[in-house]
């Protein structure tokens, strides 16, 4: 069995960087890439980077469960708080939360019935799930990383090698208005973006035992994703295509299992047992 | 040979092809073992989990082990199990508990220790889907957190162990990441190389690895006392701590 496979996204929009909602900005600042550490040259320097954090929300989590939630026919005020952010955001603990005796095998049975949370992992109200299948890393396909992108996949290295990262980073100034009275009251903010043609190598390395219907949800996220990443999506940044994605596992394995599952799934989803018997995300 | 244990329950399918935990320990500790260097070259930083912040020989040894088989494995709840390991058995405390003769693995050459950052958000774009649409998310069990996480970016981290170099090799060549917040991709790693050292002494081994006090071995351990640390997978066990002398380089 094969357990990884690589895609590379590339950006036909500048990529700009993503976080306004929690508050850690300062919206006076420019707002920044996260920066990863690395060694270059015998240097230790931190380079702008994507979060693979992000990716896997992105890319996977909600895809995954926006397209669920469509086929089960789940709409608007049908689901507790908590399988919400299950869903969405890998869920939360509750206060005072006591795992059951038998946390191991309630995981096991809700990672079962739901191939995207054995995908990707989460916790319900009293315990965290077993690990979550997938992993996901990410290199941008830069001089920076070339020699790291040679340890696994030199077919990219030449690529890699002619662009900086530094040369695909620039900054957007956007201004908006705050009134109609004058010109002279705009407010400017700008953020970070990395130039449209960037690429990033992205590679998906699946748990030893993930049954086929788990991995085969990762390519049906791929296929459903919107091409979005990042923020500013509103004025079209961060759109961005899949490349060299042959390789992927089917995706119609996953459809199927949701087809021929669906009133389980749905069921565990709107009472909160997660198909268990168990009320696990009330 | 000393037995170890307890063993975790093995998938029937592992069983009816003939594997068992003590068959795996007994012909492990029968095979000729030599003095290994094991290098892990890095692709992207790695996070060491704290507050015992190594990442151990044996403990990736025994994840190996665990995975390679052609089954899943059960763990009792709330409990731990021994794993054999193609490790020199060095000692066995009085619950069957080993001491392997292995080193952590650290960072060989450059290395930079940086803070990095994951985020965690309620999804509030998607709060239509709910039953309740109010959620506080600065405080409470919605709160957003930005948490700090401490990484590592090296390109290569090395360890001593003594062990059968080619089982040493095949089961660490099975471990793509290492460290925690693998699903993000910390921790991964290119490729393993397991070479022979020549003379290789027990005590260099033990230079790097907390050695429990009641182990006579600990006679000949440099270090400090300390009363409660891990020294056996899985090192996060609590129950299974002791007291143990750490080297001073720990």
């Amino acid at each position: 069995m094969n357990n990884r496979c690589t895609v590379v996204l590339e950006a036909v929009e500048p990529v700009a960087h993503g976080d306004t909602l929690s508050g850690i900005d300062n919206s006076t600042n420019v707002r920044l890439f996260m920066r990863s550490a690395i060694l270059y040259n015998g240097q230790g320097v931190r380079v702008p980077d994507l979060s693979e954090n992000a990716l896997r929300s992105v890319l996977f989590r909600r895809t995954l469960h926006d397209q669920l939630l469509r086929a089960l026919e789940i709409g608007q005020g049908q689901l507790s708080q908590a399988t919400l952010n299950l869903l969405y955001s890998g869920g939360s603990m509750a206060s005072g939360a006591q795992a059951p005796t038998n946390e191991i095998e309630l995981g096991h049975r809700v990672k079962d019935l739901y191939p995207s949370l054995d995908l990707l992992g989460g916790s319900v109200n009293d315990f965290i799930l077993p690990r979550s299948r997938l992993r996901v890393t990410c290199w941008p396909l830069v001089r920076e990383y070339a020699s790291l992108i040679s340890l696994l996949y030199p077919e990219y290295v030449a690529e890699s090698e002619k662009v900086s990262i530094y040369d695909l980073l620039s900054e957007e100034v956007r201004t908006r208005g705050t009134g109609d009275e004058s010109s002279g009251n705009q407010m400017l903010y700008q953020y970070e973006v990395l130039a449209a043609g960037a690429r990033f190598l992205v590679e998906l390395t699946f748990d030893e035992w993930t049954p086929e219907a788990t991995r085969s949800a990762a390519t049906c996220a791929l296929q459903s994703w919107d091409g979005f990443f990042g923020g500013q999506n509103r004025q079209g940044r961060g759109r961005m295509v899949l490349r060299d994605n042959e390789g992927l596992p089917d995706a119609n394995i996953y459809t199927e299992f949701v087809t021929g599952h669906a009133e389980a799934m749905k069921a565990g989803l709107l009472d909160g047992s997660l198909g268990t018997g168990r009320m696990l995300c009330v | 040979m000393r037995m170890i244990g307890p063993f975790p329950a093995m998938g029937r399918r592992a069983v009816d092809m003939g594997y068992s935990w003590a068959g795996m320990h007994h012909d492990w500790q029968q095979s000729d073992m030599t003095g290994l260097l094991v290098t892990a070259h890095m692709m992207t930083p790695y996070a060491p989990a704290m507050p015992h912040a190594d990442v151990h020989i044996d403990s990736l040894l025994t994840w190996a082990v665990m995975q390679s088989l052609p089954a899943p494995v059960f763990f009792p709840s709330h409990s731990a199990a021994v794993m054999p390991c193609p490790l020199r058995l060095l000692w066995v405390d009085g619950a069957g508990h080993p001491l392997w003769a292995s080193t952590p693995l650290l960072p060989a050459g450059d290395a930079i220790a940086a803070k990095e950052y994951w985020h965690k958000r309620y999804p509030s774009d998607r709060a239509e889907l709910s039953n309740k649409r109010a959620a506080n998310t600065s405080a409470g069990r919605w709160k957003e957190a930005r948490v700090p996480m401490g990484v590592v970016t090296t390109s290569k981290l090395t360890g001593l162990c003594i062990g059968v170099e080619f089982e040493v090799h095949r089961l660490l060549s099975t471990i793509t990441h290492i460290g925690k917040k693998t699903g993000t991709g910390y921790g991964r790693v290119a490729k393993w190389d397991v070479t022979p050292v020549g003379g290789l002494e027990l005590s260099q081994v033990l230079s790097g690895h907390p050695v429990p006090v009641d182990s006579p071995i600990a006679e000949n351990v440099t270090g400090y006392y300390k009363p409660s640390t891990g020294w056996t997978p899985p090192y996060w066990y609590a129950p299974w701590h002791s007291s143990c002398i750490v080297p001073s380089a720990q």
